[in-house]
């Protein structure tokens, strides 16, 4: 058997990682190895967007055509260095993984961990520091009909004083992303509700906002119900577990506005490590204090 | 905060009062891992067959009561499982007992009780109080883990003690076990008094922190002064080392080891294949040592593209430059993300083709040269 397990260290911490060979996109010859080192080479980026958000991680043993399962539990034979933070579930609680470092998230990388999904919120699960809007294209949309969409959530938002920015979900869809003031969980998710009613009355054939599959065909799902505290939305730069090793990449409005073929906007872990080499944090002004806008009452 | 290791109800008779239990001690032993000498390897033990030296499967081993002579009496785990006492939630106190009664030799483990909520706090207190006032300790017995444990509850300052008791029949009889016991006689009384005189001298309170452990102490400053010198085990330097590295290097040498195991893979399209990584991994294959990695990437070779079964070819054999016409842009752009090719992710599929054109032929006057 040849030595599956390498003691490397990360930023001073020492830890083991394994099958580093194990080929987790069968399709793209992608392997562990090769996630390991996107995340490590992308934390730079991604950590300050899960800092203090208790992260669920999608699990793929098996690659991503395998077993594959979520995560949300500190899992037995954590080190102790690893932050938790208790969250409540049901009448109970329970402790999660809060990415805080780079070993933290080479640690959770080496669990063959793909996605990483994170709350609207910080520490509190009560107060939302962030509004998100999905878009997901039903049957017979694309990416294109997303972009449309965008556009439109975007000027309702800008009616209220809100700015959004934009990334790729990394499969077919659009996030749409809003830092907030922290405000009551009930009242980003009324808000949320509220504006997707809104813009499906008033573009009925490209929205809607009801989770049925026949309504949605040809139009984009505007899913508002990832506000619920106890709902995740995959992270900005995590990578998705499909077929090929794409990334939800924050992205411009110029790239929204122009994009003419699905194509141009699906980028893949190398393609974004070229971006935020040249163009650094598109996501980064979110993260500034002074950019979190009041919700409406 | 500890984790509870049982929890149930603690019953004297009419009162009842929701409990965790807790242990009171842990054990301060430096632990070690087994490693073979002059590596980093760890050592694993495995059950294996005496007689014939193969490896047990855990399914496969069942307990055996020796009778002797090769004869055992076969114990399934289910069998010994229905003899075990039912899952009880419940401590019975059957009796008080005058707490100076019970010789120390019974004592096996120690235990906190905490009442379960605030709610019984108050309960806990009355029996914590009453118990404190007559000086006794409650016997009781509790399951835990399958097992029936004798124990007795005793009050110790703000908390309940439970202390897990030896039944009489595990206690061994000196008698029986230590060789030439003295018959009790008549002492010398000046000696008798000598030694009382003595025992009143180095007469002291109990203290228990004025007592540590020397040689756990004598162990733990040898790791220390051995980290110190940096006189750490580290593994032999090559491919397989198991010593510490940075992260980087490790990923990389994975990665390495995968690109050469695509390259390898005779199938369809990916046969062609650019000369350039071509030679590179001939002089892999050549260099000292990396006949292993050779070897894995042919099986990681196989692994992604499904089971074709033909190993790696010579690297001699030369293969025909893949015809770049026929390929996709994201194939392209994965042939220039393999190429490392900069500025790939601006690249239209023309300039991609270009690139990758020239690419190739660059690796072939580098490997005239």
């Amino acid at each position: 058997m040849p030595q599956e397990r390498t003691a490397v260290t990360v930023d001073g911490r020492r830890l083991d990682v394994s099958s580093l060979d194990k080929v987790l996109y069968p399709e793209a010859g992608f392997t562990k190895a090769a996630v390991l080192r996107y995340y490590g080479l992308v934390a730079p980026v991604l950590l300050p967007h899960l800092e203090r958000r208790p992260a669920t991680f999608l699990r793929c043993p098996g690659g991503v055509a395998g077993e594959r399962f979520w995560a949300k539990r500190v899992p037995p034979g954590t080190p102790g260095w690893v932050t938790a933070l208790r969250v409540p579930l049901h009448r109970a609680t329970m402790d999660q993984v809060v990415v805080a470092d780079l070993p933290t998230l080479i640690w959770a990388a080496n669990l063959d961990t793909v996605e990483i999904h994170v709350p609207q919120w910080q520490t509190a699960p009560e107060l939302h520091d962030r509004l998100v809007i999905d878009l997901d294209p039903g049957e017979g949309a694309n990416l294109l009909h997303c972009c449309a969409a965008a556009l439109a959530v975007r000027a309702a938002l800008a009616e209220d004083r809100l700015e959004a920015w934009p990334k790729t979900s990394g499969a077919k869809g659009l996030h749409l992303s809003v830092p907030l003031r922290p405000a009551p969980a009930e009242a980003v998710s009324g808000y949320a509700r509220a504006l997707a009613r809104r813009l499906s009355d008033a573009y009925p054939a490209l929205l809607v906002h009801r989770m049925d599959k026949s309504l949605r065909r040809d139009r984009v799902l505007l899913d508002w119900s990832q506000n619920a505290s106890a709902k995740t939305t995959v992270c900005p730069y995590s990578l998705r577990a499909g077929s090929r090793p794409t990334v939800s990449t924050p992205v411009g409005w110029a790239e929204v506005e122009s994009c003419a073929d699905p194509g141009e906007l699906s980028f893949t872990a190398d393609q974004v490590l070229d971006r935020v080499e040249r163009q650094g944090d598109l996501w980064a002004p979110l993260l500034d204090p002074a950019a979190q806008a009041a919700l409406p009452s | 905060m500890a984790r509870p290791i049982w929890t149930g109800a603690l019953s004297f008779g009419l009162v009842t009062v929701p409990v965790s239990l807790y242990s009171a001690t842990e054990d301060h032993t430096t632990h070690f891992r087994q490693i073979q000498r002059g590596t980093t390897d760890r050592v694993r033990i495995r059950r294996v067959n005496e007689r014939t030296g193969e490896e047990v499967a855990f399914d496969d081993i069942v307990k055996g009561y020796d009778l002797g002579d090769h004869q055992y009496v076969v114990l399934e785990p289910g069998e010994l499982d229905e003899t075990a006492p039912g899952r009880s939630r419940v401590i019975a106190v059957s009796a008080f007992v005058d707490l100076g009664a019970i010789d120390p030799v019974y004592f096996s483990g120690s235990y906190y009780l905490a009442p379960r909520g605030e709610e019984f706090t108050q309960i806990y207190t009355l029996l914590l109080e009453a118990l404190e006032e007559s000086h006794r300790a409650a016997v009781a017995v509790l399951v835990m883990r399958g097992k029936e444990y004798l124990t007795a509850i005793r009050a110790a300052g703000d908390v309940l003690q439970l202390h897990t008791l030896h039944y009489a029949d595990e206690v061994r009889d000196p008698r029986q076990e230590l060789p030439g016991l003295p018959e009790r006689t008549e002492a010398d009384p000046q000696q008798l008094a000598a030694a009382r005189q003595l025992i009143d001298v180095l007469g002291a309170d109990w203290n228990p922190e004025e007592y540590r452990d020397s040689s756990e102490d004598r162990i733990r400053e040898l790791i220390d002064a051995k980290r110190a010198g940096n006189e750490i085990v580290s593994a032999e330097p090559g491919p397989e080392a198991t010593d510490v590295i940075d992260l980087m290097a490790a990923l990389r040498r994975s990665l390495e080891r995968a690109e050469a195991g695509q390259e390898a893979r005779p199938a369809g399209k990916q046969q062609a294949q650019d000369r350039q990584t071509q030679d590179r991994q001939a002089q892999d294959r050549n260099a000292p040592g990396r006949e292993g990695d050779a070897g894995r990437a042919a099986k990681a070779g196989r692994q992604a593209s499904g089971g074709g079964k033909r190993q790696p070819g010579p690297a001699k054999v030369s293969r025909l430059p893949e015809n770049l016409n026929g390929l996709s842009k994201a194939e392209l752009y994965a042939r220039a993300s393999a190429q490392d090719i900069p500025g790939r992710s601006r690249m239209t599929s023309d300039q991609l083709r270009e690139a990758l054109t020239a690419a190739r032929k660059h690796g072939r006057r580098a490997s005239v040269a």
